[in-house]
């Protein structure tokens, strides 16, 4: 039995090593964590209106066990401000209907989420996560702070609301009703505290900002007297008068007495709650484990880390903890202050324990307005206005997610408006995945292809149909049909390129089998090219790969292009055979025909056309114009048309040149004032351009061959030839590469394969 | 203004011995790659500008000097023929060169006067950029153009 001992050895190595280096980095990050989340788990349970000594406990147990059991090395669990809120909404008005202890209610809650948290982790579904878009996180984090913010200003103002209205905006209104019943001390220290908050990062990012704010505030109140009972209703109220703080914890470890066994109403009605917060819990983790772990580059499994945030919650309601999640302060906090391993955690949670030991007292002095103006501050960051701009630019969908999020959590019950952040973001995920994107290639002179928007090739004898996206089973036979558009009278053969498509084999089998029998139907040839090994197992079962023929499949190839490339052969070759066949006399002359390069094949349909009623002004703004938009330099020739749209002549850039530069002399233009020049320029702007402009251009059409091409712009020195149809309208031009393109084209010529030798 | 404002630095070279079925090679893959193609500079064994290489020049230089065939099979041939020939036989070399100072009053001058695809920017015998046409034109353009004279009329 080597192995074991190979391994003690190695174990032993690490933790000295450890021992060595990494502990001191960790015990001080850990007490960075402690100084700033103590106040911060405090004011969290004052989020939901528990007493701050469970926020403490939340810290400390759930940190610890999720830190030991989860998957992120820097991830920091406890009490959240949007569970927090959460939990308040969901317990609120349950202690009336029951007859039972808030806590309990609260306690049974956090087993409920530990247990739904910790089953999705061994069910292995941490997977799921990454269907949830992250505008939820943001929308449903920033409705929470609007909510919080609201829900603290009464804590703020030192008002006690005698009923707890139901809604949240009544919470506001009710505050502002009261308002006039306001604690002046509790005012002070609020604002003392916020102000606090603001300043003391400014002079130095690194000071624990709400540390200091509470030992200030609270300082000033103790030394005041403002918490002196003998006040009355006048009195600030403070952490001892929730709850006092005991520095000791007997009183923490107990069974949560609901457990047995469970009112089962209570928990039917806690159900739906505990599954929303279970899920908040989870994606709020691993969003924040995610964003350190893109940092530290540690490989992160989300399983683990479910199974983790699970028996935190689920061994901390055991504990007098309530549902935590992953801090992201608390997190960032500890990654930055040099956090080098989940005993960082660790370290926090003794850190904060040794705080409840030997401050207990002093805690109990902290004002509750204190807290409220540290949430105060917390909620204003929560909503994370540049994150909420940048979504609502980015697209109608993230959008439409976000802002339904932040919508449902200011208006609805939270459980539900996680739930409907979660939908509505798989109902986006469904949109954007259940989709088919079409395009055509074509092929062009060298070798290679074009990708052009679906319809948008020319006609051919080929069309080549590029299948990218997911295709999803109701989807397949639409989309046979949306296929068939991209056919016109010319079409002989029909190449479906699969590689890029997502779908499983059955599906893409049935949209196959359908497709090629329409086209069949049409006498239209089908070849199939990016066939993955799946969908080749379910054609060969299906007898489709006999029926499509062996010949005509091209399977997967890790080259880019070259399942297509032979696909691409294929199709032409078929193509020739059935010319073959229709013209089975005269073969040589056929062949002979088919490589007659015309007008036609080689010229540029694109081109700039211009009345002849206008001036050289005109013209020159015009053609620079289209300068603008263009990449090359090459030169270009404008073509001016009557009015009944025929060919009157042509205009290129010397023509133009020689109007514009006319009045130039020789001896002067070596130094000339750039307004002088721009006013001798402008001279013959409004003479008419017909003076200027060619009109004995060669007739050429469609059907002109190259060689008649290349001798009409021999004999008449046009560079550029306009191709006319009948009516005299010209609807293309050739121009000396497009004459060039032809010669290469007839003499079958491979450009890269002729480069210069050095 | 002058030609080093207007002045494309990059550009393709070719030798002067190279055959015409090179420089078509050159030309026909320089346009699938997006190249501006329509003027090449031509240099000699020392590297320096021996002339220009144009769409048009290789077009002629192709088609040879007699009558062109009226058969595609027979002008075809005759191409191939004319593969033989150097870029030396059809490059343009009477084209005036600038340099980097030269103003564009001149280059317009020189422009409104004769078609050259584009004028090779020299520093001594080196060709360090390219002015085109289309260049120049732009430059005119630019400097007769006012807000007021831009747009089209449109009459009836």
């Amino acid at each position: 039995m080597k192995l074991p001992e190979w391994h003690m050895a190695t174990s032993r190595e690490k933790s000295l090593r450890y021992l060595r280096s990494d502990l001191k980095a960790d015990g001080v990050a850990g007490l960075t964590v402690a100084v700033m989340g103590v106040p911060q788990a405090m004011a969290y349970a004052v989020i939901a209106e528990l007493p701050p000594i469970y926020g403490l406990y939340t810290s400390m147990i759930t940190c610890v066990v999720a830190a030991l059991l989860g998957s992120s090395s820097h991830l920091v669990t406890g009490p959240t401000n949007a569970i927090c809120m959460v939990i308040l909404s969901l317990t609120t008005h349950l202690p009336e209907k029951y007859g039972l202890d808030r806590f309990q209610i609260v306690l049974l809650l956090t087993f409920m989420v530990g247990a739904v948290q910790l089953s999705l982790g061994l069910l292995r579904m941490g997977g799921i996560i990454r269907y949830v878009s992250h505008s939820v996180v943001i929308g449903f984090t920033a409705g929470a702070g609007i909510l919080i913010g609201a829900n603290q200003i009464k804590n703020l103002a030192g008002i006690h609301l005698k009923e707890r209205p139901e809604r949240f905006y009544e919470v506001v209104v009710e505050t502002f009703r009261h308002l006039p019943e306001c604690n002046y001390y509790a005012l002070i220290i609020g604002f003392l505290t916020i102000a606090l908050l603001i300043v003391v990062p400014r002079i130095n990012r690194r000071l624990p900002g709400a540390f200091i704010a509470v030992v200030v505030t609270g300082g000033l109140a103790y030394l005041m007297g403002w918490h002196d009972p003998e006040l009355g209703v006048a009195k600030l109220e403070i952490v001892k008068d929730i709850e006092p703080i005991k520095a000791s914890f007997a009183r923490m470890f107990q069974l949560p007495e609901l457990l047995a066994p469970p009112p089962l109403g209570l928990v039917r009605e806690l159900g739906v709650g505990a599954g929303a917060l279970a899920i908040l819990g989870l994606i709020e983790a691993a969003s924040i484990a995610r964003s350190v772990a893109t940092q530290s580059r540690q490989r992160l499994n989300f399983n683990k880390e479910f199974i983790g945030q699970g028996a935190g919650n689920l061994i901390g309601s055991f504990f007098s903890c309530f549902a935590g999640s992953g801090s992201f302060t608390r997190t960032a906090v500890c990654f930055k202050s040099g956090g080098v391993t989940r005993m960082a955690a660790i370290f926090s949670a003794c850190w904060t324990a040794l705080t409840i030991l030997l401050l207990a007292d002093m805690a109990n002095y902290i004002p509750k307005a204190s807290l409220a103006g540290i949430l105060v501050v917390i909620a204003y960051t929560m909503v994370d206005k540049r994150r909420l701009v940048s979504t609502w630019r980015s697209s109608r969908q993230s959008r439409a997610v976000l802002f339904g999020t932040l919508a449902a959590t200011l208006v609805l019950p939270l459980e539900y408006a996680i739930i409907i952040g979660v939908v509505l973001s798989l109902l986006l995920l469904l949109h954007a995945t259940g989709k088919t994107d079409l395009t055509q290639l074509v092929a062009h002179d060298g070798s290679g292809y074009d990708e052009v928007p679906f319809n948008r090739a020319p006609a051919s004898e080929v069309v080549t149909v590029n299948m990218e996206g997911d295709l999803y089973f109701a989807a397949a036979e639409d989309l046979d049909y949306e296929m068939l558009s991209c056919l016109t009278p010319k079409t002989r053969v029909v190449i479906l390129r699969m590689k890029r498509l997502r779908t499983v084999g059955s599906t893409a089998m049935s949209m196959l089998e359908h497709f090629w029998k329409i086209l069949r139907k049409r006498n239209i040839s089908l070849v199939v090219c990016g066939i993955e090994e799946e969908l080749k197992g379910v054609m060969t079962g299906s007898g489709l790969r006999k029926q499509i023929g062996e010949q005509n499949i091209f399977y997967a190839d890790n080259r880019l292009f070259q399942s297509t490339e032979l696909a691409m052969a294929r199709a032409w070759s078929m193509v020739e055979m059935e010319r073959r066949r229709l013209e089975p006399k005269d073969g040589a002359k056929a062949a002979a025909k088919r490589d007659i390069v015309l007008a036609e094949d080689i010229l540029t349909p694109r081109l700039l056309r211009f009345g002849n009623q206008h001036q050289v002004r005109e013209a020159t703004w015009l053609v620079s114009e289209m300068y603008k938009r263009l990449k090359s330099r090459g030169s270009r020739k404008l073509f001016l048309q009557d009015r009944e749209g025929r060919l009157y002549g042509g205009l290129n850039l010397w023509d133009l040149l020689a109007a514009l530069g006319s009045e130039l002399d020789e001896s002067e233009v070596r130094r000339m004032q750039p307004e002088v020049l721009a006013d001798k320029l402008r001279a013959r702007f409004h003479e008419p351009i017909t003076d200027l402009c060619q009109t004995d251009l060669p007739e050429v059409n469609a059907h002109t061959s190259l060689p008649e091409l290349v001798r009409l712009t021999r004999e008449s020195g046009t560079q550029v030839l306009p191709v006319c149809d009948e009516d005299g309208c010209i609807n293309g031009l050739v121009s000396q590469i497009d004459l060039l393109k032809g010669i290469g084209q007839g003499l079958g010529f491979r450009p890269e394969h002729e480069l210069p030798k050095a | 203004m002058n030609a080093k404002d207007l002045m494309t630095p990059r550009f393709l070279r070719v030798s002067t011995e190279h055959s015409l079925r090179e420089a078509l090679g050159m030309v026909l893959y320089g346009e699938a790659k997006g190249y501006d193609t329509a003027g090449i500079v031509v240099i000699d064994q020392e590297g320096d500008l021996a002339g220009i290489l144009t769409h048009a020049a290789l077009v002629q230089g192709l088609a040879g000097e007699g009558e062109v065939p009226a058969e595609q099979v027979a002008f075809l041939q005759s191409v191939e023929v004319q593969f033989g020939k150097t870029i030396a036989d059809i490059m343009e070399t009477e084209m005036p060169r600038v340099t980097a100072d030269t103003p564009v009053a001149e280059l317009i001058f020189l422009m409104s006067r004769n078609k050259y695809e584009c004028l090779p920017v020299m520093e001594e015998a080196r060709v360090i950029g390219l002015v085109y046409v289309s260049d120049i034109f732009r430059a005119a353009a630019q400097l007769a153009l006012t807000p007021e004279t831009e747009g089209i009329v449109l009459d009836g």
